[in-house]
């Protein structure tokens, strides 16, 4: 006891004094703060775009790709393929007997972003008259849905968010002549269709003079339907087709950028790091040599050395957590919900989402931030604690 | 040089700290040079791009791409200004492992006119043409395979099997050509007519892109919007770009990359602005009775300015010079350890003099951005006040 009351006598001493050298507690504060803004903001793009492309997909839906194929994208499904898909076992049926599946194609058209005048690529996905069935996290936010046969599209509310001539009413000129837009939806789920637009299967199909689907979407019975499906799907020779769980599905899509945003977050918050740890050690050193006779006089008076180091790890250590602080906030208020879009939709289209500072990358922060505080804590306090006393009392300016 | 004996002293007077500031700034630096190498080596690829050569591609692609007639290269070679068309058609697979991807372009007798800087001789290009089921690799590809000329190499494309089912396609390797910017992990040209007559029907006499050559790089636009004109009520609308419009929006479509290189480097440069500044304040503080009596002894103004700003800039310089060095390193490291997008990215930093440069300046820019509230108190300095140590 007598151990942890020296050791709260000297740290609150130390901290009561800390105003005294606000220029080199800014030092770390505001080192430490850079590494966990950066850290969290790069990190942020890694969660936003996974949140966004792996969605709340269900475990009791599936997405049916042509074998080999990476993506939906890179996927082409005849339409004989698709009828005996749609009649597997294990995909569930609704009150009228109708599978609750359909087939997809995506097609792109083109708009720009509000504010400027350059062409970018948006996804439009042509989808069945189950698709509401299907996706029910889907609700028309704005006006209406499409009807089939006609060249009317909905588009989805991160896309008229972020591009110009996509709201209610608003025509569009792209393949097979003048479209219309009849709706806004929010996709609460797969929040990745946000990002594009939706119209008839069959209408696009016509117009863009195809006659192939990307996908089929389905749901199963039950979860543990998929080795049903999957095996009726393998037993026919003439299809070659691979089933997996949606999730299994947008997990694979956001993974290789996810890995390289990652990687960027972790290199340059690392060596950004590195330097915020010199620069703790740096001013502890100093803190440490300014007090030499202060901490010299404690050690005569009786105070351990536990005392001692305790003291510093905690002012460093509190110094850190202040800038971390500091840097999550600078992170969630510049970045936090803060909509960027990427050319990750298949075929080069854009993406939008939103960056999310997360409470797990403000604890990551703190963390980085406890780490710089203590290694910058540790070798001073070392050095403090083992300083010799005679010298230290006898030295003009403690060195 | 017979002020260095007060700097030296100045710099050793605490080694600890001298040495802390110094790593501080070597890390800083090396942050810099990545960050500042990466924005200049993408500016250089944009830059590379020339405005007289354009894309021309389907205006509402469908997925996957499709790609235009053949048919339309004629019409688009007949409009005024264009001197070249080629086609070209891009197969995605891989060779030997299927982890392992890789791409051929096919490309057609109008390429040479449409695509002249390619990495291809006249004797090269009429090779290729001549021979069927020919390839060149470029560098990389060739490194990456152990490839020479002669080798056969099957490239297998699930997606682009032959009208027989099979996805496998034998080239013949007709030489190793030099490295393509935009495709840094390797490629192989091979000839248009080979991969065309193995298509399915369907797939057959249609290119992903078409390489075009205007004489005129300031009529690009003009004459890419005639082109899109040209086909605008037809079946097969077009999208033209100037090959440098093309590359600059490729650089912003994801991530500004600008603005999050240079922003990643100022909070590296910020943070230790803020040290140096403080360590330099510090030094000056302790040594007030030292500035006094040099001072007395006549140093005006402006040799304090030296001395203080030699004193920060010294781990800056210091700093700057081994900060590159090691980026230079790490990148150069990268291609060894790391494979695919990381590789790509973290081997693309690149070291012109003018990043140099930028380092060092940089280095005395902050040397001087820190210096300046010490020497304003120097400048008001009392001697007699800093000798009796009020």
């Amino acid at each position: 006891m007598a151990v942890l009351r020296q050791m709260a006598a000297v740290a609150g001493m130390n901290l009561r004094n800390l105003p005294q050298r606000l220029g080199a507690s800014l030092v770390v504060v505001v080192g430490t703060a850079g590494v966990v803004a950066v850290l969290i903001s790069v990190l942020a793009m890694a969660v936003g775009f996974a949140r966004t492309v792996a969605g709340a997909g269900r475990a009791d839906r599936v997405i049916i790709l042509a074998d080999g194929a990476l993506s939906e994208s890179g996927s082409t499904l005849a339409r004989d393929a698709v009828t005996k898909i749609l009649t597997a076992p294990g995909i569930r049926h609704d009150s009228t007997g109708d599978p609750i599946a359909e087939a997809e194609l995506l097609v792109q058209f083109q708009v720009s972003r509000k504010g400027d005048t350059k062409p970018i690529s948006v996804a439009l996905r042509g989808v069945g008259k189950a698709a509401f069935s299907l996706h029910p996290e889907i609700r028309i936010v704005r006006g209406r849905t499409f009807r089939p046969g006609v060249h009317e599209i909905i588009v989805g509310r991160t896309a008229w968010e972020q591009y110009s001539g996509l709201d209610v009413d608003d025509h569009l000129g792209f393949q097979g002549g003048d479209w219309t837009v009849v709706g806004i939806f929010e996709n609460t789920g797969a929040s990745a269709m946000n990002s594009g637009a939706m119209g008839d299967a069959e209408t696009l199909m016509t117009a863009f003079r195809r006659n192939w689907f990307n996908a089929v979407t389905a749901l199963l019975d039950t979860p543990g339907s998929l080795d049903q499906l999957k095996g009726a799907l393998a037993a026919d020779l003439a299809l070659h087709v691979t089933v997996q769980r949606e999730s299994t599905y947008f997990a694979a899509q956001s993974r290789s950028l996810n890995i390289v945003l990652s990687f960027i977050g972790y290199v340059v918050g690392g060596m950004m790091a590195v330097g915020a740890v010199f620069c703790a050690l740096n001013t502890m050193y100093a803190a440490v040599s300014a007090r030499a006779r202060e901490i010299a006089t404690l050690r005569a008076v009786g105070f351990g050395a536990a005392a001692v180091v305790i003291s510093v790890l905690v002012e460093a250590l509190l110094l850190a957590l202040i800038g971390a602080l500091l840097g999550s906030l600078i992170a969630w208020l510049l970045f936090d919900g803060h909509l960027t879009s990427m050319a990750a939709g298949g075929g080069g289209t854009q993406l939008a989402f939103a960056l999310s500072v997360t409470p797990g990358l403000v604890v990551l922060g703190i963390v980085w931030a406890c780490f710089i505080g203590f290694i910058g804590g540790l070798f001073p306090a070392v050095r403090a604690a083992r300083m010799s006393v005679a010298t230290a009392l006898n030295s003009m300016e403690g060195r | 040089m017979k002020y260095f004996p007060l700097i030296w002293a100045a710099l050793w007077r605490n080694p600890a700290e001298t040495l802390l500031t110094w790593l501080a700034a070597t890390v800083a630096f090396t942050l810099f040079g990545l960050m500042v190498g990466l924005y200049v080596h993408t500016q250089r690829l944009i830059d590379l791009e020339r405005m007289d050569r354009a894309y021309v591609v389907q205006r509402f692609p469908t997925q996957p791409y499709t790609g235009l007639p053949v048919a339309l290269v004629e019409p688009i070679r007949r409009i005024e200004g264009v001197v070249g068309v080629g086609t070209a058609h891009w197969l995605d697979g891989y060779h030997a492992d299927p982890h392992g991807s890789t791409r051929v372009m096919a490309v057609d007798e109008g390429m040479p006119a449409g695509w002249p800087e390619a990495p291809l001789t006249p004797l090269q290009w009429k090779t290729l043409l001549a021979t069927a089921n020919g390839a060149y690799a470029t560098r990389m590809a060739a490194d990456r395979w152990n490839l020479r000329p002669g080798d056969t190499f099957q490239f297998t494309s699930p997606q682009d099997a032959q009208a027989n089912g099979n996805p496998t396609r034998a080239f013949q390797v007709l030489g190793v050509i030099g490295d393509i910017p935009y495709a840094p992990q390797g490629l192989f040209v091979a000839n248009y007519r080979y991969i065309n007559n193995s298509e399915a029907a369907d797939k057959q006499n249609l290119g992903n892109m078409f390489y075009v050559a205007f004489a005129d790089p300031k009529r690009a636009l003009e004459i890419c919007r005639r082109i899109d004109q040209r086909f605008a009520n037809s079946g097969d609308p077009t999208f033209c770009v100037p090959r440098r419009t093309d590359a600059q929006g490729l650089a912003n479509s994801n991530v500004n990359i600008a603005m999050l290189t240079l922003a990643v480097a100022g909070a590296g440069l910020f943070m230790i602005l803020f040290l140096i500044a403080n360590v330099i304040a510090r030094s000056v503080s302790e040594r007030i009775p030292e500035f006094a009596v040099l001072k007395t002894l006549g140093f005006r103004q402006p040799h304090m300015t030296l001395l203080v700003v030699t004193e920060a800039a010294a781990p800056c310089l210091l700093g700057a010079l081994l900060g590159l060095a090691l980026a230079y390193l790490l990148t150069r490291m990268a291609i060894r350890l790391l494979s695919g997008d990381i590789a790509r990215l973290l081997s693309s930093p690149e070291f012109p003099p003018g990043v140099i440069a930028g380092a060092f300046g940089f280095a005395i820019l902050l040397a001087f951005a820190c210096a300046v509230i010490p020497l304003q108190r120097l400048r008001t300095l009392s001697v007699v006040d800093a000798l009796a140590g009020r």
